[in-house]
C-alpha cells in the first residue's frame, strides 16, 4: 500500500474513533432518557388500569352495599314478600320481581344480579332468567366468605351462540329483615371500557385474559409484543385464585425509533466526516508526499540514465534538504557518467585501435615479406624474377586491398548512425527479411501478435539479417561437419510484463564456445575470420538493441546450436537497461 | 253459544255500558305467538290450536257439557262396540258457501289419519260416508271418540285438502282477512254463514308481540280489548279502561321434544338427565300472571300433578347419573324454538343450564315461526320446546301424544304407556300453564274451551268502557 494511502487510512481511523465513541454514548443517554420514560409510562399505564379495576370494584360494591339493604325497594320487596308468605314466594310475587329486577339491574349499571333465599333458592335473575327456581349455595357461601369484598369470578351466561363465559367483579352480601333473609350477588363485567382509559392506538395496548382464554382482544397483534414489555394485573377470586389477568403493553417503539434514528445520524455524520477526513488527509498526504514522488521519479530517471532531471525545492524541511541532495547526487552521476563516457570511449577507441592495428598489422607482414623477396631476386636477378614478380605484387595487391577493406568497415562501424524511431511492426520487420531466403534454407517463423514497437525499421532488419546470417553460416558447418541438417527458428512473443517484445533466432548449428561466449558481441572479435569475418556483425547487433534501449543474451541450444535471446520495450523511452552509460 | 265460560262470576258489571250484546264492532285480542300455517293436521302450538278453531269448524267442541255437536248433528252413535255412526248436520256451509258433505268429512278425517297428527285416529280403522252421515270403523273400542273429534287436527276441511295459505277456507266462526307480519296482526271477519250462527263482532284482529311486555302496553293503553299477558306493562300503573280477568284451566303443556339428529338425543338418558337436572319451580315466574303448574308427567288432570316440591328442584347429581349412561357424543345440542313464543327462549335457556352442567354444549335458535315449523316438519333439530293442548283428564290422548311426539311407539295401552313414560320419556314434560286473559269492560260473553281458547266468537262489545281513575305515582 502506497504511502499516501497509509497516511489517509491512519487518519481516517484515528477520526472514526472519537466519532463511534461520541455515537455510542449519545445513543446510550438517549437510550437511558426514553427508557426512563418508557417505565414512567409503563407505571402510569398500569396505574391507570389499578384505578379503573379499583373504579369497577368500587361501583360493584356500592352496588351491593345498597342493594343489601333492607331499604332498598327491590330487596325490601322481596324481604317483606318472604315475610308475609313465610319464606315461599308464590308466582305472582315471582312475576313482579321479574319485573322489577331487570331495571334495577340496568338502573345500577350491572351485568349480573342474584337474590337467593335462605333455602338458596334463586328467587331473582334477570340477567338469567332461567336460573331462577335453581337452588345455588355458593352465593351465600361466598358472601359469607368475603363480606362484601369485591372479587372476580368466572359466570356462565347463555348467549346467542350457547353458554358463554364472562369474567365478572362481583360483590355478595346478605340482607336482613327480621325473620326474613335473602343474599344479593351482583356483578358487572370485565370489559374492554375498562381498558379504553389505558389504551393508547399504538403506544398502549391491553387485553383480558380469562385462563388461556382471550375475552377482551388488543387493539393490536398481540404476538408482536416483546413479552418483556407485558406487565400484568392480575384478578383474584374469593380465594385468591387468579380467574382473570389484565395484559398490559407499553411499546418502546419510539424508543427504538430515535435510537434508530440516532443510529443513523451518527452513522451519516461518521460517514461525512470520514469523507471529510479522507478528502483532507488525501490533501495533506498528498502535499507530504509530493516530494517524495517527484523524489521517486527522479530516481526512476536516474534508473532510466537521465541524469538531466531535478526535482524542485519547494521547502527548506527535511525532504527539501533530501531533494536538494538528490540534485546534487544526480549533478554528481552526470559528471561522473560524463568522465566515465570519456573513459570508456577512450578505452573502446583504444582497444578498437588495438584491433585495428592488429588487423592492419597482419597484411603489413605479407606485404613487407613479398616486397623484400622482390627486392632480393631482383638483385640476384632471379631468373624467375618474373614469376615472382607477379606472384608477390599480386600478394602486396590483395593485402591492400585487404586492407582497403578494414579501414571501409571500420570506417561503416564508427559512422553508424542514429536509430530513427517510429512505429513499426516486428512481425512485419521479420517476415519482410526472411523473403530474401525464400527458396534457400527453411527459416521456420513463430510469431505471435504483438503491437506495434518504437523502432528503426532498418536498423531491425540488419539486426534480423546479421542473426539470421550468423546462423546460416553455424547450420552450414555443422551440416559439413556432422551431416546434421539446419534448422534456424525466428519467434516472437510478447513479454510477460506487457512492456516489451521478445525475439529470439535460434539455430542448431555448431554453437558458440563457452570461453569465447563473453567476446562474441566485442568489434573485430571473429571465430570467421579464416571465412572473412570480420568480426563486426555481433558487434552491430549488439549497438542496434542498445540504441533501442533493448537487451540481448545468448544461450546454448540443447542438443547443440545458438540462441539469442532480444528483448525490445513498445516505448524507446522505456529502456530495459539499467542505465544507458 | 255453546262455549265455556269458566269465569263468569269474575265478569263485572259494564259501568255505564249498555249489557246486552250486540253485533258489530272490531276486536282487538292476541295471540301467544305468531302462526303461520293454518292446516288444522298440522296444528302444534296453542296459538295455531286458537286461530285454527276460529277458522275451522270439527264435528264436535270441547264445552263444559262435555263434547257438543257442531257440524254433527248429535252425539255418536255406537252400532257396536267398534263401529260408530255420526249424522252430520244438514245445511251447514263452507265460508266460500259451499255445503259440506259427508266426503268432506270423510276425507278430512282421512287426512287426518295419514298426517303428522295420526296418532289422534290410531284407533279408527277406516272412515266412509253413509248418505248425511259417516262411518268409523274402530280397531278398539274408543268410548272418548267424540273428545278426540273436538281437537282442532279433526276440523273438516272442503274435500278434505290442506287450505290455502294465503285465504284458507275453513267452516269457523271467522274467515281469513289478511296477515300482516309486518305489523304483526292477523284479521278475521265474522263468517255469517256459521252454524251457531254470526258472531257478534265484525272483525276479530289478533296480535302477537315481539317484547314480552308488548301485549300489556297495548292494553294498558287501551288499544287492545283483551290481553293474555297481563293487565299492566309497569308496576303500580293500571291499565287505561276498567278491567277483569278470568283464568282456564292449567292444561297447556310445555314440554321439550327431542329429534334423531343428534345421537345424544337418540338415548333415553339424556332425556332423563335433563329431566332430572331441570329446576322447575322457576317456571312459577313465566307468563304475566297464569297459572303455571309444574309438572314431570303430560297428563294435566283437574286436581293438578301435585309433584313433590323435592322434585320441582333440579337434581343435578341425580342428572349426572342419568347421563353417565349415555355414550359421549361431540357436537352442540341445538334446541330451537319460535322466537314468537315469548318464554320459550327463556325455557330453552333452563334446559342449556343442565346441559351445561352435564358437559354438553347446548344452543338456542330462536326462529321466526314459519322457518320453526318447517324445521319441525323436517325433523332439523336437537330438541325444541313445544306446546300440547288436549282436554283435561283425557290421560290416554296424553299418554298417546306425548308418545306420538317423541317416538314411533304407537299401539299401546295408555296404561302401558303411562308405565313406562318415565323410563322412556318420549318428551320431558315441564309444566302446565293456563290463560289468564284481561279483558276491558266493554268487552262481553268471554269464556274458555275445553283447551283453554277464549271462546272470541261469544265476545260482543258494548257501550263504552270505563276509564280507570288515574294512578297517583
Amino acid at each position: 500500500m502506497k504511502l499516501r494511502a497509509r497516511f489517509t487510512l491512519a487518519l481516517a481511523l484515528v477520526a472514526l474513533l472519537p466519532i463511534a465513541v461520541a455515537a455510542v454514548v449519545t445513543r446510550e443517554m438517549i437510550a437511558r432518557s426514553f427508557r426512563k420514560e418508557f417505565r414512567d409510562n409503563q407505571m402510569a399505564a398500569r396505574q391507570t388500569l389499578e384505578r379503573e379495576v379499583a373504579r369497577l370494584q368500587d361501583g360493584v360494591a356500592e352496588a351491593a352495599k345498597a342493594l343489601a339493604g333492607r331499604d332498598h325497594p327491590l330487596t325490601g320487596g322481596i324481604l317483606r314478600e318472604l315475610v308475609k308468605s313465610s319464606g315461599t314466594l308464590d308466582g305472582d310475587a315471582m312475576r313482579r320481581l321479574r319485573e322489577q329486577g331487570g331495571p334495577v339491574m340496568r338502573g345500577l349499571a350491572l351485568d349480573m344480579l342474584t337474590v337467593t333465599s335462605a333455602t338458596d333458592e334463586v328467587l331473582l335473575a334477570p340477567h338469567m332468567r332461567a336460573a331462577v327456581g335453581e337452588l345455588d349455595g355458593t352465593i351465600a357461601a361466598r358472601a359469607q366468605q368475603t363480606k362484601g369484598r369485591v372479587i372476580f369470578a368466572i359466570q356462565k351466561l347463555i348467549g346467542t351462540v350457547g353458554t358463554e363465559q364472562v369474567l365478572m367483579a362481583e360483590s355478595a352480601l346478605p340482607a336482613v329483615d327480621g325473620k326474613a333473609s335473602v343474599t344479593v350477588d351482583v356483578g358487572r363485567k370485565v370489559t374492554a371500557d375498562l381498558l379504553s382509559a389505558a389504551r393508547r392506538p399504538g403506544r398502549i395496548d391491553a387485553r383480558i385474559r380469562m385462563g388461556d382464554t382471550v375475552v377482551v382482544a388488543p387493539l393490536g397483534d398481540w404476538t408482536k409484543y416483546a413479552a418483556s414489555s407485558v406487565q400484568t394485573i392480575s384478578l383474584l377470586a374469593a380465594d385468591s385464585r387468579v380467574v382473570g389477568s389484565i395484559e398490559i403493553y407499553v411499546s418502546d417503539g419510539d424508543l427504538q425509533q430515535v435510537l434508530r434514528n440516532v443510529t443513523l445520524a451518527s452513522a451519516v455524520l461518521a460517514t461525512g466526516a470520514l469523507l471529510v477526513v479522507v478528502l483532507i488527509g488525501t490533501l495533506v498526504a498528498r502535499r507530504v508526499t509530493r516530494d517524495l514522488d517527484v523524489l521517486a521519479q527522479g530516481s526512476l530517471a536516474a534508473a532510466r540514465g537521465d541524469l538531466e532531471y531535478r526535482v524542485p525545492v519547494r521547502a527548506q524541511d527535511e525532504v527539501g534538504a533530501v531533494a536538494h541532495s538528490f540534485n546534487f547526487m544526480m549533478e554528481d552521476l552526470k559528471v561522473s557518467k560524463e568522465r566515465l563516457v570519456i573513459a570508456e570511449r577512450i578505452a573502446a577507441w583504444q582497444e578498437i585501435a588495438r584491433r585495428l592495428a592488429h588487423e592492419i598489422k597482419n597484411p603489413l607482414t605479407p606485404i613487407q615479406m613479398a616486397m623484400d623477396t622482390l627486392r632480393k631476386t631482383w638483385r640476384k636477378k632471379h631468373p624467375s624474377f618474373d614469376e615472382i614478380l607477379e606472384e608477390s605484387t599480386t600478394t602486396v595487391l590483395q593485402e591492400a586491398d585487404r586492407l582497403k577493406r578494414i579501414v571501409s568497415e571500420f570506417s561503416d562501424f564508427a559512422r553508424m548512425p542514429k536509430p530513427e524511431f517510429g512505429p513499426v511492426s516486428l512481425n512485419d520487420v521479420i517476415e519482410n527479411g526472411l523473403a530474401l531466403y525464400q527458396g534457400s534454407d527453411a527459416v521456420n517463423v513463430q510469431l505471435a501478435e504483438l503491437p506495434k514497437i518504437e523502432a528503426d525499421r532498418g536498423q531491425l532488419q540488419q539486426v534480423l539479417l546479421n542473426l539470421v546470417e550468423n546462423a546460416r553460416d553455424a547450420v552450414a558447418q555443422r551440416t559439413a561437419k556432422d551431416g546434421v541438417p539446419g534448422k534456424i527458428t525466428v519467434t516472437t512473443a510478447m513479454g510477460a510484463s506487457k512492456d516489451r517484445v521478445e525475439w529470439v533466432v535460434q539455430d542448431n548449428g555448431i554453437g558458440v564456445p563457452a570461453d569465447v561466449r563473453d567476446k562474441v558481441f566485442a568489434p573485430y572479435f571473429s571465430t570467421k575470420l579464416s571465412q572473412g569475418g570480420t568480426g563486426l556483425g555481433l558487434a552491430i547487433v549488439h549497438r542496434i538493441v542498445s540504441d533501442h534501449g533493448g537487451r540481448i543474451s545468448l544461450s546454448d541450444v540443447e542438443g547443440g546450436g545458438a540462441r539469442f535471446s532480444i528483448e525490445l520495450p513498445l516505448r524507446a523511452a522505456d529502456s530495459l537497461l539499467a542505465s544507458r552509460i | 253459544m255453546a262455549s265455556l265460560a269458566l269465569t263468569v262470576s269474575l265478569l263485572p258489571a259494564a259501568a255505564g255500558a249498555e249489557s246486552r250484546a250486540k253485533y258489530g264492532g272490531s276486536l282487538e285480542a292476541s295471540l301467544p305467538s305468531d302462526v303461520t300455517q293454518t292446516d288444522p293436521v298440522m296444528a302444534r302450538s296453542f296459538a295455531e290450536a286458537t286461530l285454527l278453531g276460529l277458522l275451522h269448524e270439527g264435528l264436535y267442541r270441547n264445552t263444559a257439557d262435555g263434547p257438543t255437536p257442531i257440524l254433527a248433528s248429535a252425539a255418536p252413535v255406537f252400532e257396536t262396540t267398534t263401529r260408530v255412526r255420526i249424522a252430520l248436520r244438514a245445511g251447514a256451509t263452507f265460508h266460500d258457501a259451499s255445503l259440506i258433505t259427508a266426503n268432506d268429512v270423510v276425507a278430512s278425517l282421512e287426512r287426518v289419519r295419514t298426517s303428522p297428527s295420526g296418532w289422534l285416529f290410531a284407533a279408527v280403522s277406516s272412515v266412509r260416508a253413509d248418505g248425511g252421515a259417516i262411518v268409523l270403523q274402530l280397531s278398539q273400542p274408543t268410548p272418548n271418540l267424540a273428545a278426540l273429534l273436538t281437537l282442532p287436527q279433526a276440523a273438516v276441511t272442503p274435500g278434505g285438502r290442506a287450505p290455502n295459505p294465503a285465504a284458507p277456507i275453513g267452516a269457523g266462526p271467522f274467515m281469513w282477512g289478511s296477515r300482516d307480519a309486518q305489523r304483526r296482526f292477523i284479521e278475521l271477519k265474522a263468517f255469517d254463514g256459521h252454524v251457531n250462527g254470526r258472531p257478534f263482532v265484525d272483525k276479530l284482529r289478533l296480535h302477537w308481540f315481539a317484547a314480552s311486555d308488548g301485549e300489556a302496553r297495548r292494553f294498558e293503553t287501551g288499544s287492545a280489548h283483551i290481553s293474555q299477558r297481563g293487565a299492566t306493562a309497569f308496576s303500580g300503573a293500571a291499565p287505561k279502561f276498567v278491567s277483569f280477568n278470568l283464568d282456564s284451566l292449567p292444561i297447556i303443556l310445555s314440554f321439550v321434544g327431542f329429534g334423531q339428529r343428534h345421537p345424544l338425543t337418540r338415548h333415553e338418558g339424556l332425556r332423563r338427565a335433563i329431566n332430572a337436572g331441570l329446576a322447575r319451580t322457576g317456571f312459577a315466574a313465566l307468563g304475566s300472571g297464569e297459572k303455571v303448574v309444574a309438572t314431570r308427567i303430560p297428563l294435566a288432570t283437574a286436581g293438578g300433578n301435585a309433584v313433590e316440591p323435592a322434585q320441582l328442584a333440579g337434581d343435578i347429581l341425580a342428572a349426572q347419573r342419568e347421563f353417565a349412561a349415555v355414550p359421549k357424543a361431540g357436537g352442540a345440542l341445538e334446541i330451537l324454538v319460535d322466537a314468537s313464543a315469548l318464554d320459550d327462549r327463556e325455557i330453552a335457556e333452563r334446559v342449556v343450564r343442565v346441559l351445561d352442567k352435564l358437559g354438553v354444549v347446548g344452543t338456542v335458535s330462536a326462529v321466526d315461526s314459519a322457518t320453526f315449523n318447517d324445521r319441525l316438519a323436517k325433523h332439523a333439530y336437537d330438541a325444541y320446546i313445544g306446546q300440547l293442548v288436549l282436554p283435561q283428564n283425557l290421560a290416554p290422548l296424553w299418554w298417546t301424544a306425548s308418545y306420538a311426539l317423541g317416538s314411533s311407539r304407537t299401539g299401546e295401552s295408555a296404561a302401558t304407556m303411562a308405565a313406562t313414560f318415565s323410563k322412556d320419556l318420549p318428551i320431558v314434560p315441564l309444566f302446565h300453564r293456563s290463560v289468564r286473559a284481561w279483558a276491558r269492560n266493554d268487552v262481553l260473553g268471554l269464556g274458555f274451551d275445553g283447551l283453554a281458547r277464549l271462546t272470541l266468537d261469544d265476545a260482543a262489545l258494548i257501550g263504552v268502557p270505563t276509564k280507570n281513575a288515574p294512578v297517583t305515582p
